[in-house]
């Protein structure tokens, strides 16, 4: 069963059945207190009702620039992030291929593979399981 | 058809529509709820940047969760979800900012009420809203403002309906004495 002030709220948006009606009447006639918590909802439901507070013009420009932005933000982040590694990456290499120039004197395929040493047979091997 | 299943179906059927890459659409859904979310915003934080600023933020958060959205709501209440929890999130923060500057913990939204604008109800209920208690603040908004039942209140809010019943009752009260001193 629906608390009376349950009621009280639905009478106000005009919902209740035949009977409800009934037992919230029988409610409000046996309490002032009730009654007076009737007038001060309807009273309040009248004075926000017509309350219509809006935003300055321009408001979906606004969120749709916004939108924009964070998108664009999403993607340059990536694509800054992706710049970052690559340009750690091939940075890298180079330092390597610096060092093993200056270490071997040359920068031929067997040098870089480390294979220079070996024989033709152990080289192979070496590329084979690289 | 009901008129609210109609718009139900047409809102369901923009955002169909926005998934498959019309953002111009999305645009128009802006617009079409643009009131409601300000109505929430705004009686929430004052008509201040911050409103401005959550009420984007909505669009904002709405607009990522899209895929999520599966219309078991209508459009409007998942909307009126999402700037009702923004706009508590927005007071939390702004309590937590005065305690850490030594001001006035309470919510400092209070809007001061120019008397000579008595007549304007806008400004009216802005300045008696500003002086309720969040938890009371958003019952009221939601009830009477937006006009939910209290039992949709109740699950906006995931409280209990005895609590929104009882926020209700002591927030009209307040409300009640906050005017009428207002416009004396």
């Amino acid at each position: 069963m629906e608390p009376i002030k349950e009621l009280l709220q639905q009478s106000i948006d005009g919902t209740l059945t035949p009977s409800e009606q009934e037992r919230l009447a029988q409610a409000l006639a046996a309490s002032a207190e009730l009654q007076e918590e009737e007038r001060i909802s309807k009273e309040m439901r009248h004075l926000l009702s017509s309350y219509s507070p809006a935003y300055k013009d321009g408001f979906s420009g606004r969120v749709m620039q916004r939108l924009k932005k964070e998108s664009v933000s999403l993607h340059f982040d990536f694509y800054r992030l992706f710049r970052q590694v690559a340009f750690s990456g091939v940075a890298a290499i180079i330092v390597l291929l610096f060092a093993i120039y200056f270490m071997d004197g040359s920068l031929d395929l067997d040098t870089i593979m480390g294979v220079k040493e070996y024989s033709a047979d152990e080289a192979l091997l070496t590329y084979l399981n690289f | 058809m009901r008129r609210e299943e109609v718009i139900h179906q047409k809102d369901h059927l923009l955002v169909q529509e926005v998934l498959a890459g019309n953002e111009k659409v999305f645009k128009e859904l802006v617009q079409k709820h643009e009131p409601m979310v300000a109505r929430v915003c705004i009686s929430m934080l004052g008509n201040s940047a911050d409103a401005d600023d959550v009420g984007q933020e909505t669009f904002i958060r709405f607009y990522r969760s899209l895929e999520q959205f599966k219309g078991e709501s209508s459009l409007a209440t998942y909307l009126t979800r999402i700037a009702i929890n923004l706009s508590l999130n927005e007071i939390k923060r702004r309590k937590n900012r005065s305690w850490l500057v030594f001001n006035n913990p309470i919510d400092n939204r209070s809007v001061p009420f120019d008397e000579s604008k008595k007549k304007d109800r806008n400004e009216l209920v802005d300045a008696a809203l500003s002086r309720l208690e969040p938890s009371f603040r958003s019952v009221v908004v939601l009830r009477y403002i937006q006009g939910y039942s209290t039992k949709e209140t109740a699950k906006i809010l995931k409280v209990p309906l005895g609590t929104v019943l009882s926020r209700l009752s002591r927030a009209q009260k307040k409300l009640k004495e906050i005017i009428t001193v207002l416009e004396k």
